[in-house]
This record gives structure tokens, sequence and C-alpha cells, in this order.
């Protein structure tokens, strides 16, 4: 199977270029990875991070034939020859398939991707209706691989500024979970004109997501979270006004 | 009461409000403009000014410029950010913006109220 | 033999690394298992069948050294809970 990826290695490199792989697959050979194990085994150069193989740690993310994916649960026999395999567009790269991911988790860290519950802990664990449980559902499964931010013009213009899909679908996580306190805060926390409405719903963020989610979505909802909490302060406000008067 | 949300509070909510509150307006006036079009079908210059002759339609359309140039500020502006990174030209480009937005904004009011 | 020499994410290195650890590891748990002549949870021997509390309710503890090995009790006083009599796992 022909393959053709981009080459980097700063210690030897003084610009990126795209080399040609033709590798033979064995019979268990069904995912992208494990096409990619076999090229490593005959070039010990390329460097990718991978782990758990299965769609779990998020690790192998990169552009394959021009669309950002895990490579271990991309089935080769979808992919179009020649495999052009590239590292996530918009962020550096550190070598090959590697690319510096700081910025990435800086934006998820800078939502407090945390619960925040100001009451004292409970001898058991704080409950949870199923109901409330359900609202968490398609939220919580982020693997935060960064397909999605990395796949996203308004990250790729602003990334200093403007969170991307996952941070934000994370902050949603939180805003959703019926054992947080913080939702004011982490309202206000978006209000900074590039760092929420940065987004346009371009929705590279829903086509790419290998867990099939909807960070568009998501972000929708906190536009609208942040309408409500508006609306609210101006009426709380006026009554302000009104208990002054009276 | 949603104009009150267009504070400098919510500088973040007051662009992204403000740019789907003219679009609404302007979605009402097109429907509007395409009814009052098809209904009486100006063909000649005579019909045309005709056309635009009764006062409620001249402030509507007055209106919908208003709207117009608030949405082309803050959707090129959006555009600018992303495309001219450099600050200079970006805000050069912004100044022109501005400048174009007004003298249209000028030339419209001139046009529907005079 | 790694033909991958650089400083820059190397995971050839990283992986070979990984598979020293894996050899001591493995080589850990053979000689450990060899010597705890019982069968408990997943380790399952077939000429040990049966758990055996009174001789084996011990951490097996394994130096590189000769392949030698040291056994620790189990703590079996919790300090916070409630203690409960180990006893087999039946289903």
């Amino acid at each position: 199977m022909k393959f053709s990826i981009y080459r980097f290695n700063p210690d030897v490199d003084k610009k990126p270029y795209m080399q040609d792989y033709d590798v033979v697959l064995e019979d268990g050979d069904q995912m992208l990875l494990d096409a990619l194990l076999r090229i490593k085994d005959l070039d010990d150069s390329l460097s990718l991070r991978k782990s758990c193989r299965e769609g779990v740690c998020g690790s192998d993310s990169m552009n394959i034939n021009g669309k950002n994916g895990l490579a271990c649960v991309t089935k080769l026999s979808d992919l179009d020859e020649p495999v052009v395999l590239r590292p996530m567009p918009g962020l550096p790269v550190i070598r090959d398939l590697v690319v510096d991911m700081t910025q990435f988790f800086e934006h998820y860290n800078s939502v407090k991707p945390y619960l925040i519950n100001h009451d004292a802990p409970p001898e058991t664990e704080r409950l949870q209706s199923p109901e409330d449980r359900a609202k968490l559902d398609g939220l919580y499964e982020c693997i935060l691989c960064g397909a999605c931010t990395t796949s996203c013009p308004s990250f790729w213009w602003n990334p200093e500024t403007f969170v991307g899909p996952a941070g934000l679908m994370q902050a949603y996580r939180f805003m959703a979970d019926s054992r947080d306190q913080a939702m004011d805060e982490r309202l206000e926390n978006l209000e900074a004109p590039d760092r929420l409405y940065r987004c346009h719903n371009i929705m590279n963020c829903v086509d790419v997501c290998p867990k099939k989610l909807n960070p568009s979505l998501a972000i929708a909802k906190i536009k609208d979270l942040k309408f409500e909490q508006a609306r609210e302060h101006k009426c709380n406000a006026k009554k302000h006004i009104e208990i002054k008067v009276l | 009461m949603v104009i009150e949300l267009l504070t400098k509070r919510y500088p973040g909510m007051r662009a992204w409000l403000m740019q789907r509150l003219t679009a609404l307006i302007m979605a009402f006036y097109s429907v509007m403009l395409l009814g009052r079009i098809l209904v009486l079908q100006p063909a000649t210059y005579e019909e045309f000014l005709g056309f635009f002759q009764p006062a409620w339609f001249r402030i509507a359309s007055w209106l919908f410029w208003i709207c117009l140039s608030i949405h082309a500020w803050l959707g090129i502006r959006d555009v600018f950010k992303d495309y001219v990174p450099n600050m200079y030209v970006r805000s050069l480009l912004l100044k022109i913006l501005v400048l174009l937005l007004w003298v249209y904004m000028a030339w419209a009011s001139w046009l529907f109220l005079m | 033999m790694i033909q991958d020499k650089s400083q820059v994410f190397n995971t050839a290195r990283v992986e070979a690394l990984e598979l020293d650890n894996l050899v001591e590891v493995a080589l850990a748990t053979m000689h450990a298992a060899e010597a705890r002549t019982e069968s408990r949870g997943a380790h399952c021997r077939e000429d040990f069948s049966e758990r055996d509390d009174v001789n084996w309710l011990t951490h097996s503890l394994y130096y590189r050294e000769g392949h030698r090995l040291a056994y620790k009790p189990v703590r079996l006083k919790p300090q916070t809970v409630a203690s409960f009599e180990p006893k087999p796992r039946v289903y």
C-alpha cells in the first residue's frame, strides 16, 4: 500500500518534505495505525504519537488524506492511495507527525475543566439524578485528541485568543453539570470577543470528531446561556434600583 | 429588552447579538421588498420613483441601510481579523471600511429621506 | 539496532527503553509466580489449583540480583474502615 508522509526532523532537515513509502501489509492489518507501525519497522526514524490503538487515548490524531482523524480507528480499506499523512494543521510541528499541543492544552485549562463546588464534601459521592447525568452525554466522551480544534479555521487564524471547539465543549460540559456551581464565573470567562464568539459555526469540528461528538452544538448552547445570564443580570439590576427607590 | 443587552458590559455578546438582530430586520425587509416588487412590478423610471414614494417605505429602506451598515461592519471586521494579520494594514483597512460605510450611509440618508 | 539517532521525539529509542523495562517486569512476574505455589485471582496454576491463605497471604518482592525473592505481609487492618476476614471469592 502506498503512503506519502510528511517528514521533518529539526536536527537534520532545513525544510519539511514528503516521503513516499510502499509497504506490504499482513492479514491482520486493518487500521491505518497498523500500517504506520509496519512502516516504522522499516524506517524507525518516523516519529508519531500512539498508545492505546483503539480510539481512547487520543494520541495518534493526524491529518489523513486532508481530514483530521485518529490513525487507530481509520480503516485502511476506506482510504484512497497514496495515503497522504500530515501532522495536524495549526500547531507547531515538533517532528514528523508529532505536533506541540501546549497551546491546545493552555486553552483547555483556561476554561477550568473541573468541577467547582463550594459546598463541603459529603460523606459519599455528590449524587446526580439519571436525568441530570444524561445531560453530560455527548460532552464527557471527549478524548482531547485535538482533531476538532486543529481543523477549525477560526483557531488557525486566532490561535492565541480563540479557545477552540475542544476547550469550549469542555467549558459547556461543566456548565451542564448539575453539581457545578460556577456557571456565572464560567460564562464571564468567555466574554472577551475572541474567546467564544470567534466560532462562526463552520462545523469542521463536527465533521472530523473521531468520537462523533458535536462541539458546534455545545458552543451554540453556551451562547444561549450567555444570553440568559445577561438578561437575568439586567432584571436583577432593575430590581436593585426599585428597592433603592422604595 | 433585547436592546438593553447591547451594552459595553458584554462586548462579545453585543457584537454577536447585533449581527443576528440586524440580519433578522434585513430578512424581513427583503421579503417585504420582494413582495412589493412582485405586486407593483415597476417597469419604467416613473413607476420606480412611485415605488419609492411612500414615506413608510423610505423610512423602512433607511432602517434597512442602517442595519446593513452595522452588519457589514461586524462581518467585515471579523474577516479582516482572520485574514489580515498585519496590524497596520488591518487598522488602515478598517478605517477605509468605516469611511466607506459612513459615505454610503450619508448617501442612503439623502436618497431615502430627502 | 536503532537507526534513529535524533534528540527530538525519538520514539524508536523510547520504545527500546520500554522494551528493556518490559523484559524486567516479565522476569519479575515469572520468578515470583513460579515461587508462589498456589492459585490466586489471575495467578492460576494447574499444579496448585487452590488458594492458600495460610502460606501465601503475602506480597512478593523481586530483586534483580540473582532473581532473589522476598516477602512482605499484607496489611489486614485498614486505618479508617472496618476490616473483614480474607476468604476465597466464589462466583
